[in-house]
């Protein structure tokens, strides 16, 4: 699965190494796809490629971009997820994000905060819901 | 500040990294927040784009304007 000059890890070896952060073994982690244990096996080697659906299930699975698990991002996190980090600290903005969330035109939002920093995602979050408190219907 | 009936903007302490930021709020209005940091004439600049930016394309997409007013659409996926 090797595309990119810059990738550092392959398929196999994000998948194994995410798997092995849960403390799972191929086993286990293929019952909840009901895949066999020598299908697993074969992914983490290399030596085959799940299907596009199947890889953004573990993707799900992991709460990881697709691209990370590829190999082709080292940018692990999804968007929402790095907002959330983000707002950690900060309960109120945190539900104000939880939701807003739930809005769709955000798409856009969520491409462009993938490359900010804490900083910046939280003045983003704060212009927001100091906007929704003056003008918007989330009072 | 108004710019026309569903228009508004502000000048808001942004990072560098934003110049600025264009929200459509859940009451269908639009609120362009500028960086303050940024000189007069870019800040000029940064509102006349995005007006013309609203009337044009009429988005109702929320977006980050950043430095050199990039914006994430025109990134590939």
């Amino acid at each position: 699965m090797k595309g990119g000059e810059n990738m550092e890890k392959t398929f196999g070896e994000r998948l194994k190494e995410l798997r092995m952060e849960l403390d799972m073994d191929q086993d286990e982690f293929g019952e909840i796809f009901n895949k066999s244990k020598s299908s697993i096996s074969s992914y983490e080697n290399n030596k085959r490629v799940p299907s596009l659906e199947l890889v953004k299930k573990f993707a799900e699975y992991f709460n990881v971009t697709t691209d990370y698990l590829l190999g082709i991002s080292d940018v692990r996190f999804s968007p929402d997820e790095k907002i959330k980090n983000a707002l950690i600290n900060d309960r109120e903005l945190y539900y104000f994000w939880e939701e807003t969330v739930k809005r769709e035109d955000l798409k856009m939002l969520f491409r462009q905060t993938r490359d900010l920093s804490d900083e910046a995602i939280r003045s983003v979050v704060q212009f927001m819901q100091m906007i929704e408190k003056e003008h918007g219907g989330n009072k | 500040m108004v710019l026309r009936d569903d228009v508004f903007y502000t000048y808001e302490e942004f990072p560098n990294e934003i110049w600025g930021i264009v929200y459509y709020c859940t009451e269908g209005h639009y609120h362009i927040g500028i960086n303050k940091n940024l000189t007069i004439e870019k800040q000029k600049e940064v509102l006349q784009h995005e007006l013309n930016h609203i009337k044009n394309d009429c988005t109702t997409n929320n977006y980050i304007i950043g430095m050199d007013m990039q914006y994430s659409e025109l990134e590939t996926g």
